[in-house]
């Protein structure tokens, strides 16, 4: 490929858009890492332009019902791998039961975007920045996955991630809804998003969620992935100390696990004290 | 009293635009035969091309032309020839056009592109402006010496100095021994792109019979027009340019972009139409951009607040080319202390080469930058007074009858006032200041204020036209060669008209789409000169057509040409208004009862040049613009000293534009080039690695403002000093509206904080940087402060 070209057309590829899922499970059966899903395309379209991806077969899984939908069942909030941003913030309890997700999605790329983009796309693609990541990893998300070979199963979002752009799908498998377990009563969370203007991705993402027996924060755009860190058993075990105390205790669990890099967004040095800063103000908003 | 002059009229392209009718460049597509074009670039920052093979790209079906330096290695450029139409023997910055193709479709050219393959031999390069200004083994331009350049210009060949300005007043060394303080800093400024919305657009034909016609996104398209006739010695009757409505320009467009490239193509295709469209990423690294600065700036100062003495150098970064960025240089060399009377002055404006994308102008021309140098001197030469700025400043502001250079013509009785800006602006930002919130004490609230003068850059023979006919019913139509590209000119041109010919505003058009065939002349659109310069035009034409009106109508009424009067489309004698014409009679030639008939369809004519003089190139002595408009703006910040984060509580400006011609517009260009000043002052810059590669060649990473960052509070004010010179008294205030606005910010943090920044931009990451190296301590009190909250 030589990178002397700016490209301005998109590659040659085919395009599939099934009715029902049984069709794409079985052209990603038979297609496998030849084919790309197309949920929002958000991230997809420049991948393509820029010749990052060149897929054989591209599967638009947005005529897909089941895939669509947004529902409250069996005390989980459940979002369908193509629900689009906006739809997912129209839905009336999410604000007061998900407050740290909806205040990343309220922030996610922006207002015209969000008509496209998804949170299944936004999981799969997996990028560290990940804006939705934070919250879900915050509410204990689960995502439920289907293949041909494996048939429905599920995996918790934390153990999903595996690198930079990478996690634990088959080539042959697809994400179908995102579960979040409701959280309980008298849940606090936030979600508190360092960016370079009133539109941006997040040079740092710090998300939060406690009640009386768990707190728990998370990270994006500080390590390979994002992370949760489970502050919980400090609390439980310091109810005495200070809240400078407290913090230092929570912050040595965090500080060790997050390695933030420099790029053309940001240097490593801000992003680890904006990451020390949004944790002071999630964990003075907790203990208010 | 004047009916339509100052009124609010609503802009006359805005309907078009807002309901997507408007006709931009990429729209035309209807040509017949019409090919796609792309282009290869370089992907070293300096390198000797040794071999093109393009054989394999040559027999892909579809290929129309593939051409590279070598088919027409003539040397392009307004003041400088310094640029390639493709990279000739050596690639300058990586994303330089080397190879260009014309297919059936863009994707037939992007898949031959692929095909082609050149050999290089890396050069060492150069990036830094500080570095390149010295170097002499490491040469962007080797053959400088042989370019073309205009007369106004001073490149020294064997070094990469494009364009070395200079401006002498008094004696500065005797000046500084007799100082009480010197202040002396480094302020620098980076690269920046335009982003304008709409990105490079051009279509080229070459016609059999020889001729050329071109569509372009030009802000100037009789500029193209000449230039293009000098690239291919061809007479320019033969060539036409079209400019339909532009997406913006900010002087990214105003000089001579792809024009060539696309006629060169077209010419090699067997005379076929070529269009080439870049898209955002090409935009980025093969169109032009800003130029940086470094400006050093050592100021000596008496115990009483006087200067009197100031040395400065600017070193203008204006990557591999020059040609527009000499005149930048030589613009802001000649306003190198901004709106200020100090006797004793050395000034060096250098316009430097590096291996970068090349620099054109950009909306203000070297002022926004320069402003934010010695806007922030003055702030720290303020406070180390222990004097209030504004107070300061009018110690030191320029005043009729005191000139800026040495033997220059003195600033004129009706210039306009910087005072008045100044005070204007400082009240209104100090009478509703609010203090720093008690309960978050990581927000710090500071107000700053900046000072500045432009006039338009332009050569002394710079000249503008305009044509008025009128149809049966009284409209008229008016061709001016000034083109609407945002600015609202066409509104404003179209008030000027119909007031002087006593029409209503809807029986004046001007269309906002150029044809250099039959559109009358203007030098270019840029430096805000185009209200005053095609205004003066307007004007005498109209006054032209209304002679003529005037002739006819003294017959037919029998009263003498001056006694006439033309009002709500009537023609009628001062004294005796019973005598009069309704205007339909007489514009298309009147007929007496008898069929006799005299006089014949008007049409006004009318021009304008610039009054200027060539400046002194030992000195800069001279007249060098037709006006400056003088402004002032102050912000009201709100400082997270914890992230660095900054929010603009209000946005305050003045301008003396001598007359609101429309007041809507004034407001409209307010606000819009504050806001873009905002976007460069805090966010806005273009990043290299140590191998010259533009890493944020995107809208993802080359931040440029949203409708979320803008501002919720802007206050202006129009100050109306008359020039009389001025249509009306107007004078331009386009770029003005973002010279003041980086060093307000700058001054306004210094005034939050105590914390004194140098370099843009602004960012939050910078700001908390700067924090943190000055005040350290503070940044760990105020952290522990959160959990106390």
């Amino acid at each position: 490929m030589n990178t002397t070209i700016s490209y301005t057309s998109l590659p040659e590829f085919e395009f599939k858009s099934p009715n029902i899922l049984k069709e794409v499970l079985s052209l990603l059966n038979i297609h496998r890492s030849d084919a790309v899903i197309l949920a929002g395309g958000t991230d997809l379209l420049p991948e393509l332009r820029h010749r990052i991806k060149c897929p054989k077969v591209i599967i638009d899984i947005k005529k897909i019902p089941e895939l669509n939908e947004l529902n409250l069942s069996d005390k989980f909030l459940n979002i369908g791998a193509a629900v689009p941003i906006a739809k997912v913030l129209s839905f009336p309890k999410l604000e007061s039961l998900f407050t740290a997700l909806y205040q990343s999605l309220q922030d996610f790329c922006d207002e015209i975007l969000r008509n496209r983009a998804t949170i299944g796309g936004n999981i799969a693609t997996s990028s560290p920045a990940a804006d939705s990541a934070g919250p879900l990893l915050v509410f204990d998300a689960i995502i439920e996955i289907n293949s041909i070979s494996k048939g429905k199963h599920t995996v918790k979002l934390e153990n999903f991630f595996k690198g930079v752009k990478t996690n634990c799908l088959e080539p042959d498998e697809l994400i179908t809804r995102i579960r979040l377990p409701i959280p309980e009563v008298e849940t606090k969370s936030a979600y508190f998003k360092m960016k370079r203007g009133a539109e941006d991705i997040a040079l740092v993402g710090v998300a939060g969620a406690s009640n009386k027996t768990r707190t728990v924060f998370a990270y994006s755009a500080v390590a390979p992935t994002p992370i949760l860190i489970n502050a919980s058993a400090i609390l439980a075990q310091n109810r005495n100390q200070t809240k400078e105390d407290l913090f230092q205790l929570i912050w040595n669990q965090i500080q060790g696990r997050i390695q933030p890099i420099s790029d053309v967004r940001s240097g490593k040095e801000y992003r680890f004290h904006i990451a020390e800063i949004y944790t002071r103000k999630m964990l003075q908003e907790f203990l208010k | 009293m004047q009916k339509i002059i100052g009124q609010p009229i609503p802009r006359k392209d805005a309907f078009e635009k807002i309901t997507g009718k408007a006709i931009f460049t990429f729209d035309i597509d209807n040509i017949p035969h019409l090919l796609y074009a792309k282009f290869l670039t370089s992907p070293y920052a300096h390198a000797r091309i040794i071999n093109i093979n393009t054989s394999d790209a040559e027999n892909l079906p579809g290929v129309k032309a593939i051409v590279t330096g070598r088919d027409w290695p003539v040397k392009i450029g307004l003041y400088a020839g310094d640029r390639d139409i493709l990279a000739f023997e050596k690639v300058r910055w990586m994303g330089q056009p080397v190879v260009a193709i014309a297919a059936k479709t863009e994707k037939i050219a992007e898949d031959a592109l692929q095909k082609i393959k050149i050999d290089y031999e890396q050069l060492p390069a150069i990036f830094d402006p500080v570095k390149a200004k010295e170097s002499k083994d490491i040469l962007v331009h080797e053959k400088m010496g042989e370019y073309e350049h205009s007369l106004a210009f001073n490149p020294i060949p064997g070094t990469n100095i494009a364009n070395h300005f200079k401006l002498r007043k008094g004696n500065v060394e005797e000046a500084f021994s007799g100082a009480e303080f010197i202040v002396k800093n480094t302020y620098t400024m980076p690269q920046v792109s335009h982003s304008y919305m709409e990105p490079i657009v051009s279509l080229g034909h070459y016609k059999k019979d020889g001729s050329i016609e071109v569509w372009s996104s030009a802000q100037s398209p009789f500029t193209v027009r000449y230039l293009l006739g000098i690239t291919f010695a061809i007479p320019t009757s033969k060539i036409t340019v079209h400019s339909p409505f532009i997406g913006g320009g900010f002087g990214g467009k105003a000089g001579l972009n792809f024009e060539p490239l696309v006629v060169l193509l077209s010419r090699k295709a067997g005379n076929l139409p070529v269009k080439l469209s870049l898209n955002r990423e090409e935009n980025f690294k093969s169109a032009p951009i800003r130029v940086g600065m470094v400006a050093n700036i050592k100021t000596g100062i008496t115990g009483n607040g006087r200067i009197i003495a100031q040395q400065i150098e600017y070193i203008w970064d204006s990557g591999a080319c020059a040609d527009y960025a000499v005149n930048v240089g030589r613009a802001a060399g000649y306003v190198s202390i901004g709106p200020y009377d100090i006797d004793n002055i050395i000034s060096d404006s250098y316009t430097v080469y590096t291996n970068k994308p090349y620099a054109t102008a950009f909306r203000g021309f070297g002022h926004m930058e320069l402003s934010w140098a010695i806007e922030r001197q003055n702030d720290l030469i303020a406070r180390k007074l222990r004097i209030d700025p504004v107070e300061f400043r009018l110690l030191n502001t320029l005043k009729p009858g005191k000139s800026y250079t040495a033997n220059q013509q003195k600033l004129r009785e009706d210039a306009g006032s910087i005072d008045e800006c100044l005070k204007k602006v400082w009240k209104e930002v100090r009478d509703n200041q609010t203090p720093s919130p008690n309960d978050k004490p990581w927000l710090f609230n500071g107000i700053g204020i900046a000072g500045f003068m432009k006039g338009p850059a332009q050569p002394p023979n710079s000249a503008s036209s305009a044509i008025v006919k009128f149809d049966e019913n009284g409209a008229i139509f008016i061709s001016v060669g000034t083109s609407e590209m945002g600015q609202g000119t066409i509104t404003s041109l179209s008030q000027i008209a119909a007031e002087e010919l006593g029409l209503p505003i809807e029986k004046v058009t001007i269309r906002g789409i150029r044809n250099t065939d039959s559109d009358a002349y203007t030098w270019q659109t840029v430096g805000s000169r185009s209200l005053f310069m095609d205004g003066n035009a307007v004007r005498n034409a109209c006054l032209d057509a209304k002679n003529q009106i005037f002739n006819i109508a003294s017959q037919v009424l029998k009263v003498p040409a001056s006694e006439l009067v033309l009002e709500n489309e009537i023609i009628f004698s001062r004294g005796e208004p019973w005598k009069n014409l309704i205007l339909t009679e007489v514009v298309m030639g009147y007929m007496f009862s008898s069929g006799e008939s005299i006089g014949g369809p008007i049409i006004g004519r009318g021009s304008y040049i610039a009054k200027m003089t060539i400046l002194d190139s030992e000195t800069g002595a001279g007249t060098p613009a037709i006006f400056e408009t003088f402004g002032a703006q102050g912000v009201e910040i709100e400082l997270n000293a914890l992230t660095g984060e900054i929010t603009i509580k209000r946005l305050v400006s003045a301008f003396d534009v001598g007359k609101a011609i429309n007041p809507l517009l004034c407001e409209g260009q307010i606000i819009g080039g504050s806001v873009m000043a905002l976007s460069l002052a805090m966010n806005e810059e273009l990043k290299y690695n140590d191998k010259g590669k533009l890493l944020n060649p995107n809208l993802v990473d080359y931040i440029v403002s949203r409708s979320g960052d803008i501002p919720k509070e802007f206050v202006s004010f129009l100050i109306e000093n008359p020039q009389h010179d001025g249509p009306f008294g107007a004078r331009g205030i386009g770029e003005l509206t973002m010279l003041g606005v980086p060093a307000a910010l700058g001054n306004a943090i210094q005034n939050a904080i105590g914390v004194s920044i140098k370099d843009l931009p602004l960012t939050a990451e910078n700001v908390w940087k700067a924090i943190s190296n000055q005040k350290p301590e503070l940044i760990q009190q105020l952290k522990e402060k959160i959990l106390e909250s």
